[in-house]
């Protein structure tokens, strides 16, 4: 009885609906809930019995028989776990979506009603025959829908629907007449009954169909012009529903098609997939976006149908699938191009976790099935694996740049759908769910870096880093929004990371924090570009890092192409090798004490992904040390020298950012015990100085709201303690002694000269010296020169802006006078790490010697302190009483300067630097980036040029399609 | 923007080391670099080998905030002389004023311009006054020698009459430039 | 305590020789144009009168305290470098550090009057310390490649070892030994000194005098003290580092004095560079002489 409710329910409803008088729509929609709540609860409890919830086994069925006889006379219908798992998907979206069809097309129930009958049909049908009933039946009350709805261009939209249901309709019966003249029986499972001639034949046609219907390229124009043109509402409901149908009834057909060898599907899929993500690259229209998300996932289908069998197979199409239509359903409810592309702040947030979702992003539950089966791929297809992580990348590309077009036109008003954000919240809550199964994979042991000393140095800069970020969270400017939730989730799951056991715990802690860290960078005003960029490197560097850890089976242990992978996946996030493309984008975006974190705290995430890959590949060495420390030293060189040419202080913090990580490159390449000293006591320098540059930022940016250079200069007088703290945090990271910066580069250069490296090291003093650029600009720039009248309201920064200021500088100071209290610890914990080459500094009280160079940091400190101490007093008590003078009584050729802005020198502030190097070729970091962005923009319109927008073109692609297979297998047998 | 506080008037305290300060006063004189008329082509070869200057520790400063003497080079106009108060407030105490050529001392040729000042020492408080139109550098030479003997009896003290007489100096000044638009303290 | 008498006596010492060395380049110079020139006291007399000067401005903070990082940077390079290789007295505080350290405690003095020069408001102040910085990138360049060929060469990066390496007559100094490097180490000298035709910071025909143009009286009294410090230092440091150390007071004199008549007579027949220009010289020819010794070093 259940069963027979859940499947047929809706038809019930239809054909109630149709009977009621037309004047009647409320009764009519009454009806239709009615209806559809039942149906989802007799598919609810059907569900659970069917123990379907924990994903364990996905076949098992029942069997529900209608009529008399054998089909095609009776209707028997094999209810499966996976398919009841996606009905009850299928009701929700129903339900959910219901109301909006109520303004636009009134007396749509019966055909909302049998598109659902024919979708539930579908999944549920083990006839070929029945099938192809419900395939007419499903194409019929879609193009009825979409012509239905007075909105979209609903004509164009239908009419492609219909060519192309009319040409599946034609190659489906050829196919359904030959498997019933060679075999006799109309079963699914009378496929694998057919040899010869005839199986070919039935493969072929039955492949087209299959491919032009899920919409996977090349035959997936029609789809992508009838999202485009059909209304967000039925586009929605029809990805929850006919097209979720779809993909889950060919997943059902493909491994029974006697084609031989599978992984032809899993080519097609590969190939598809790349082309059609490129080709989504240029696309715009939210519509046509999803489009290439849905041919995306049709290819991932048929990859899927290539290379994996069994249940693992059911699992993971029916995760992928299932929750990739709920997204993309909540998606169409939430953009509704039609009307506006408002959101508020929370609708951006909302509008987030869709995107998230199809592009696959930890804890949503497409992730795990994505990874499972990349996992899959990465063991048994390789070639396949890299192809389809291509595709994938493309796919989270475009998908980001999509979400941050949107949220740019983000409005105070408050339009999102409580219907959508519904469904967001059941997707949100199914994927918390799904992952409870995942949980027992995870491990925080803490195993990737066995020693606890160093994990612990990570755990505590994680730590506090993120509380030192935390006191400003509340001191934002104008439309900044709130954000410290975001930074405690980014700041917790850093804190965890070290304590990582395996490589998925690794990789899901990992992208939670960026991505944690992604939405809080959305915050900010105007940061839409910047967070495109932050999301694509993220992303991009997440997806190296999936791909290494899945090449070397889940753990970090094995050296070559995966450790390399990985490496480079560090190398992105830090901003490395020409990436800092990101840095210099999000961080002038980000709202607050936000670039604080990521700079100086969330980049320490790839150091300690490197140490990882280190310590477990080849005991201490990364993979190609030299080269590692070569792209730090040069790193290190062109982001000062970029950062000394930066017209705005939070982009001059980027860069230099990514320069001074440089350093860190070049102590862990070196993989002795100094330069790993190096590399740790400058992470852990990096992480107090730039937060504390990054918060007087924040402060500055507080209270003049602006961040520009020539708009800045002067504020000494307004904001002496900010002046202050930055003061010792420039002279620490310009390596002055006696503060802290300056241990790092003795030690690094001791590591440097230990082993020979020479050359590295020239070009990192050289680097360290034009630090010295950037520092003195990043000080006059904002702290000296004249005060501009704009800023004579600036007021000191913040007490909680400030306070933490204050630790860091104190900790600067304390680190800066006894380096030994950290070394101290260091050195012995980096000593026992096996593997490391070199001798370890020798520590003798203040002294630390090595083979060649002693510091003694104290007595530095005392001799400066004491020397600077004693000019002061003399100074002081000499009696010299100098007259301070306005700003403006300076000694200008006898005139009265005519303004502070216009005397005030700070644009174009290194010119000559700058003409020195104008013989080199003007290599652009975000020329390249653009370049690239061209090429695969040509790669993509090339593709694009296939899916013209005319119907006659896609019935041309299915037949050539038909004819190339048919080419293709009949010479492969 | 500017300081607003009124100079405060120096009081007679003979410091220690007076008498050693003045002769090194005297020794070390740095002249602002500033031509106000025609004299200052007169200034140029005292640079040269065959006057040199640096022998009596005489410099050129290119600001006046490093300086101790300002040389008035021959006419001053009404327009200069907004620029040559506030070069002159702007040179610290103490500082002196050499006046060259007649036309400081009663307009000379230019008696009855109508934009030259006729008498200089109502605006500002000449040390020496080296005569000629234009005096030659031998006379300039003189002129400084003048000052040196004047800084080391202590007597050179045009800046201190200045101070003190502040009122009557802007007084006579603020007749002059009607477009006064200094601030009153430039210092 | 014989330290501490020892610190106060080559502070005293070197600001003495500093002046003088000062007063001397500026006859020299005076003598190159033939003129007669100031007393060689002429500098004493000069920092004496700015040190009695009655009144002075400042223009904030870090405009005050300036001229302190300024002597205290000199002061601290003066007592990192051992002075007399004999009299381990005046070693001072050369035990707490290498030459690494050396290098970079250079830029405290340096960085505190650039901080000094901004906070004075003045935009050609600004400008000077814009090309100074630029210049000071790129011949240090030159300057820590021909050091770290030196200290790898001798295998230490401690001064008083690259001394007691070059004690064995003079073909020991690291002048022979290391040609190269000491060229590019002693074209880096120049620029250092602010001697032509690298004086761009200090030009005074077109930003009046730089950096320090707004600073007066005491201010500007301490300031010609450290330069005169700190010009000591480098000279002290140069020796140490090429020209074998100096074994008595009175070679530390000769040798110093000798190596400090270099840039003022080269610099007295020069124009002046482009900034620029400064900057592309400094990256390809010393650098590049330098670079051959380092690499001399390597193989």
């Amino acid at each position: 009885m259940v069963k027979a409710l859940a499947v047929f329910l809706p038809l019930l409803g239809a054909f109630v609906n149709a009977w009621l008088p037309s004047k009647s729509p409320r009764a009519s929609r009454f009806v239709s809930y009615v209806v559809l709540v039942a149906g989802l609860l007799a598919s609810v409890v059907l569900s659970i019995r069917l123990d379907a919830w924990d994903l364990k086994n996905l076949s098992d069925s029942v069997i529900l028989s209608t009529g008399v006889g054998a089909p095609p006379l009776s209707i028997n219908l094999e209810i499966t776990a996976g398919g009841i798992l996606a009905a009850v998907a299928m009701y929700a979206a129903t339900i959910f979506s219901l109301h909006r069809f109520a303004r636009t097309t009134p007396k749509s129930q019966p055909l909302i009603l049998a598109l659902l009958t024919a979708s539930l049909g579908l999944i549920y049908s083990t006839d070929i025959f029945n099938s192809f009933v419900f395939l007419e039946i499903g194409s019929i009350s879609t193009i009825g829908l979409t012509a239905a709805c007075k909105c979209g261009s609903r004509w164009e939209a239908a009419i492609k629907a219909a060519l192309v249901s009319g040409l599946v309709t034609i190659l489906y019966l050829l196919a359904v007449a030959t498997l019933y003249r060679s075999t006799g029986m109309l079963t699914l499972e009378a496929l694998g009954l057919l040899s010869g001639g005839s199986a070919i034949l039935v493969s072929i046609l039955l492949l087209t169909v299959i491919v032009t219907e899920i919409k996977a390229f090349p035959l997936a124009g029609w789809g992508l012009d009838f999202y485009q043109g059909a209304s967000s509402v039925v586009a929605g409901l029809y990805s929850a529903t006919w097209s979720l149908a779809v993909l889950l009834w060919a997943a059902k057909v493909l491994p029974l098609l006697p084609i031989g060898n599978p992984i032809i599907y899993a080519w097609i899929g590969a190939a598809g997939l790349v082309f059609s993500q490129l080709a989504g690259l240029r696309a715009s229209s939210s519509g046509r976006i999803m489009g290439y998300s849905t041919s995306a996932y049709a290819s991932l289908l048929l990859v899927a149908a290539g290379t994996t069998t069994g249940s693992f197979y059911t699992q993971t199409v029916i995760v992928l699938m299932v929750f990739s239509s709920l997204a993309k359903f909540s998606l169409f409810m939430l953009g509704n191009p039609e009307k506006s592309d408002k959101w508020s702040g929370f609708g951006t947030i909302i509008f987030l976790v869709p995107v998230l979702l199809l592009a696959g992003i930890p804890p949503l539950p497409v992730f795990w099935a994505k990874f499972a089966f990349l996992a899959h791929l990465a063991s048994n297809f390789p070639v396949i694996f890299y192809t389809v992580l291509t595709g994938l990348m493309l796919e989270a590309v475009y998908l980001f740049r999509f979400w941050s077009q949107r949220s740019e036109r983000t409005n105070e008003t408050n339009p999102y759908k409580p219907s959508a954000v519904s469904a967001v919240l059941i997707i949100l809550l199914a994927g918390i769910w799904i992952t409870k199964l995942s949980w027992g994979a995870l491990d925080f042991s803490g195993a990737i870096i066995a020693s606890s000393a160093l994990r612990n140095v990570f755990h505590s800069l994680f730590a506090i880093g993120t509380l030192l970020c935390l006191p400003g969270v509340f001191k934002r400017i104008g439309r900044e929004k709130n954000y410290w939730f975001w930074l405690l989730i980014s700041g917790a799951a850093l804190t965890i990371l070290p304590a990582a056991g395996n490589g998925i715990t690794f990789y899901l802690l990992w992208e939670f924090s960026a991505f944690a860290a992604v939405i809080a960078v959305s915050k900010g005003v105007r940061a839409s570009r910047g967070t495109f960029w932050f999301a694509v490197f993220a992303s991009l560097s997440g997806y190296l890092l999936l791909a290494g850890i899945l090449l070397s089976g889940g753990s970090f242990a094995i050296a070559g192409l995966p450790a390399v992978l990985l490496t480079l996946a560090a190398l992105v996030k830090m901003g490395q090798f020409g990436t800092h493309l990101w840095n210099v984008k999000a961080y002038p975006a980000a709202p607050g004490t936000i670039p604080a974190f990521l700079s100086g705290t969330s980049s320490k995430a790839s150091v300690l992904l490197l140490v990882a890959v280190a310590l477990s590949s080849t005991g201490g060495s990364l993979p190609w040390g030299r080269v590692i420390a070569w792209i730090g030293a040069l790193t290190a060189l062109t982001g000062a020298v970029l950062a000394a040419m930066a017209p705005d202080y939070k982009k001059m913090l980027a860069h230099a950012s990514v320069s001074q990580l440089g350093y860190i490159l070049m102590g862990l390449g070196l993989a002795s015990i100094l330069g790993w000293t190096a590399a740790f006591y400058h992470t852990i320098h990096h992480l107090i100085f730039k937060m504390a540059l990054f918060l007087g930022a924040a402060g500055v940016l507080y209270r003049t709201g602006t961040s520009e250079f020539n708009n800045l200069g002067g504020l000494v007088k307004k904001m002496p303690w900010t002046f202050a703290f930055t003061l010792i945090s420039v002279i620490s990271f310009a390596s002055i002694p006696p503060l802290a910066g300056f241990g790092s580069k003795w030690l690094l250069y001791n590591g440097l000269v230990e082993q020979g490296w020479l050359p590295v090291m020239i070009v990192g003093m050289f680097a360290s010296v034009v630090a010295f650029l950037y520092s003195f600009r990043l000080l006059h720039g904002v702290f000296l020169g004249q005060l501009s009248p704009r800023n004579a309201h600036a007021k000191e920064a913040p007490l909680p802006l400030l306070i933490p200021q204050a630790i860091l500088a104190v900790a600067i100071m304390v680190l800066g006078f006894k380096p030994t209290l950290l070394l101290n610890f260091l050195v012995p914990a980096i000593d026992a790490i096996p593997g490391l080459s070199g001798l370890a500094p020798i520590i003798q009280g203040d002294m630390v010697l090595t083979t060649m160079g002693t510091w003694n940091a104290w007595m530095v400190g005392l001799m400066v302190m004491g020397i600077f101490g004693f000019a002061f007093v003399f100074y002081w008590i000499s009696g010299h009483k100098p007259k301070y003078v306005g700003q403006l009584d300076i000694g200008f050729a006898g005139e009265i300067p005519p303004s502070a802005d216009e005397i005030h020198y700070s644009n174009n502030f290194f010119r000559p630097y700058k003409r020195a190097l104008a013989f080199l070729p003007n290599i652009n970091a975000e020329k390249i980036f653009s370049g690239v962005n061209k090429t695969f923009g040509m790669l993509g319109d090339a593709v694009r040029a296939l899916f013209t927008g005319d119907g006659r073109t896609y019935l041309a692609h299915s037949l050539l399609f038909l004819l190339l297979l048919f080419v293709f297998l009949n010479g492969g047998m | 923007m500017y300081c607003n506080q009124r100079p405060e008037k120096p009081g007679n305290k003979i410091e220690v080391f007076e008498k050693i300060t003045n002769m090194a006063r005297a020794n070390s004189l740095w002249v602002t670099a500033y031509g106000t008329g025609c004299g200052a082509i007169e200034l140029r070869p005292l640079h040269t080998s065959r006057f040199d200057m640096e022998r009596f520790g005489i410099a050129m400063r290119p600001t006046p905030r490093q300086a101790d003497v300002l040389i008035i080079s021959g006419y001053l106009a009404t327009k200069t002389l907004k620029r040559v108060i506030r070069v002159y407030e702007q040179i610290q105490d103490p500082k002196y004023i050499v006046a060259l050529g007649s036309c400081t001392i009663n307009g000379g040729m230019y008696f009855d311009s109508y934009n030259t000042l006729n008498v200089l020492d109502k605006y500002l408080p000449v040390d020496v006054y080296v005569m000629g139109c234009m005096p030659r550098p031998e006379a300039i030479i003189d002129g400084f020698s003048l000052l040196m003997r004047k800084i080391k009896d202590g007597r050179a003290q045009g800046w201190k009459h200045y101070k003190e007489n502040l009122d009557y100096y802007r007084e006579n000044q603020k007749k002059i430039i009607t477009d006064w638009d200094l601030p009153d303290y430039n210092w | 305590m014989s330290n501490i008498i020892s610190i106060v006596v080559t502070i005293a010492a070197s600001l003495i020789w500093g002046l003088l060395l000062g007063g001397i380049s500026r006859t020299v110079t005076a003598r190159i144009h033939g003129r007669m020139g100031p007393r060689v006291t002429q500098n004493f007399i000069d920092v004496w009168k700015l040190f009695r000067k009655k009144t002075s401005i400042h223009h904030g903070g870090m405009f005050w305290m300036a001229p302190m990082f300024r002597i205290t940077g000199a002061i601290c390079v003066l007592l990192m470098v051992p002075i007399v290789i004999g009299n381990s007295v005046t070693w001072n505080m050369s035990f707490a550090g290498d030459v690494f350290l050396l290098i970079y405690i250079m830029f405290f003095g340096c960085l505190g009057m650039a901080l000094g020069a901004g906070n004075s408001g003045h935009p050609y102040a600004v400008i000077a310390v814009s090309r100074g910085l630029a210049q000071m990138s790129s011949y240090e360049l030159s300057f820590s490649i021909a050091v770290v060929a030196i200290a790898v060469g001798l295998h230490t990066f401690r001064i008083e070892g690259i001394v007691a390496a070059q004690q064995a007559g003079i073909s020991s100094w690291n002048i022979f030994r290391f040609p190269f490097a000491s060229a590019g180490a002693l074209l880096a000298f120049l620029p250092m000194q602010m001697a032509y035709p690298f004086g761009i910071v200090l030009a005074p025909q077109e930003i009046p005098i730089g950096p320090p143009t707004e600073y007066s009286s005491r201010f500007l009294s301490l300031m010609f003290s450290g330069r005169a410090l700190f010009g000591v230092a480098k000279l002290v440091l140069f020796v140490s580092l090429l020209f074998g150390g100096a074994s008595s007071w009175l070679s530390l004199f000769v040798k110093t004095f000798l190596l400090y008549m270099y840039p003022v007579v080269v610099s007295s027949v020069f124009p002046r560079f482009r900034t620029e220009q400064s900057i592309r010289f400094l990256w390809f020819v010393p650098t590049t002489l330098a670079l051959v010794d380092l690499v001399r070093v390597m193989l």
